[in-house]
């Protein structure tokens, strides 16, 4: 998920600071100061998942988490985001400072899409929606990334269908291992911190 | 702050599981010995990077000198093209790259054993005195005592290489102490945070 310093071009590292510097302010704005420590904890919870690495499947991959991340959050993801992915360039070596810009549209856009299609879901009781639809929104975070990912990549000559299918393929056994993760998170917090999950896009 | 506790459990458990198994960044590392470049290539999680890309540059001028693959073993070899530094370049699929720095003085010692016409070491002069022995004194059991020598340093210097192979793989896997790091400073984050809201407040 993290693409490395120098593969991409000035022109899409540009555009990816472009379009997260907008998220991120977007971000901002919506962040209530009576959710800064909830920020913080998903900010913290990202930060760590990209050090749990799925070990099955032909390319080692690790969890990103984006998708619980972007349904807790909804337009702050694109701040926790940023920040968990610098401290992860400063402290691991993940990505790099200069595709800051693109890493963090790449994983956060994802988060907020998924967001939009399940936050009504979450407000329902149904458990088996509920369920249903957290393991969706888990998948969905990853693959609308492994999707970014190889769309940043076509620019390097890269065919996009063939880096698709290969970061796609990749991270199929992360999208189950999220959705699982997801799910559980969604429906552990629905039974202690109903609130958590309004549903509401605080616009 | 019931759940924040759980959550902040959970992490510290996440941490635990985390130091074990690790993400996704691919490195690079390379030695010269008798002419030849070998490079070592492997995701931060210890697996190999197999068939990928290795671009060798000249490093002062950013001439490309070759290109070649890693085998299954994630390992490529090659002649030194020339007496420069040497910039290799990994090139895995996916958007990882990473590149190591073979030194000027690494690649011309290394050349300097190999024998490279041209470029004879100064330790050459030697020879002359030892040509002077009788023929017995320079050798052991018919192998001549420098190809002898040569290969006893080589397998004795085979562990400590496999060693620091092995210490450069540690070092590039993150630390508890990053770890620990970077949830401090998200926490000092949330600290600046809330400060403004109370401040704003007054």
């Amino acid at each position: 998920m993290h693409i490395s310093e120098g593969v991409l071009s000035a022109p899409v590292l540009l555009t990816g600071v472009i379009l997260s510097a907008g998220g991120v302010s977007l971000g901002l704005k919506k962040m209530d100061y009576e959710r800064i420590p909830e920020v913080a904890v998903l900010t913290s919870a990202f930060f760590v998942a990209s050090l749990i690495h799925v070990p099955i499947g032909p390319s080692s991959a690790h969890l990103v988490l984006n998708g619980l991340v972007g349904l807790l959050l909804g337009w702050p993801a694109f701040s926790a985001i940023l920040v968990g992915l610098s401290l992860q360039a400063l402290l691991f070596q993940f990505g790099g400072i200069t595709s800051l810009g693109v890493n963090t549209f790449n994983i956060a856009l994802p988060a907020v899409v998924s967001f939009y299609l399940f936050r009504l879901f979450t407000i329902k009781h149904n458990p088996y929606i509920l369920l249903f639809s957290a393991f969706l929104c888990g998948v969905v975070g990853i693959l609308g990334s492994a999707l970014l990912v190889a769309l940043s990549l076509v620019t390097t000559g890269e065919a996009f269908l063939t880096v698709a299918k290969l970061v796609v393929i990749a991270h199929l056994p992360v999208m189950v291992i999220e959705g699982l993760i997801t799910a559980t998170a969604v429906v552990s917090l629905k039974k202690i911190r109903p609130e958590l999950l309004t549903g509401k896009a605080k616009i | 702050m019931d759940v924040f506790k759980k959550v902040s459990i959970g992490l510290i458990l996440l941490l635990l599981v985390g130091s074990n198994g690790l993400a996704h960044k691919v490195n690079i590392f390379a030695y010269a010995e008798r002419g030849v470049v070998y490079t070592e290539s492997y995701f931060n999680d210890g697996r190999k990077v197999i068939d990928s890309t290795v671009e060798v540059f000249d490093a002062k001028n950013n001439k490309l000198l070759l290109i070649g693959r890693t085998d299954k073993n994630g390992e490529f070899s090659f002649k030194i093209p020339q007496a420069t530094g040497l910039r290799i370049v990994l090139n895995a699929s996916m958007g990882h790259k990473n590149e190591y720095l073979l030194s000027e003085d690494e690649v011309r010692e290394a050349m300097g054993t190999a024998k490279v016409p041209g470029k004879s070491p100064p330790e050459r002069v030697k020879t002359e005195k030892m040509e002077a022995m009788p023929e017995t004194a320079t050798k052991v059991y018919g192998e001549p005592l420098e190809a002898l020598m040569e290969r006893i340093v080589e397998e004795k210097t085979a562990t400590i290489m496999n060693k620091l192979l092995k210490i450069e793989e540690q070092m590039q896997k993150p630390s508890v102490r990053d770890i620990i790091g970077g949830l401090g400073y998200i926490l000092g984050l949330m600290g600046v945070g809330i400060y403004f809201r109370y401040r704003s407040k007054h």
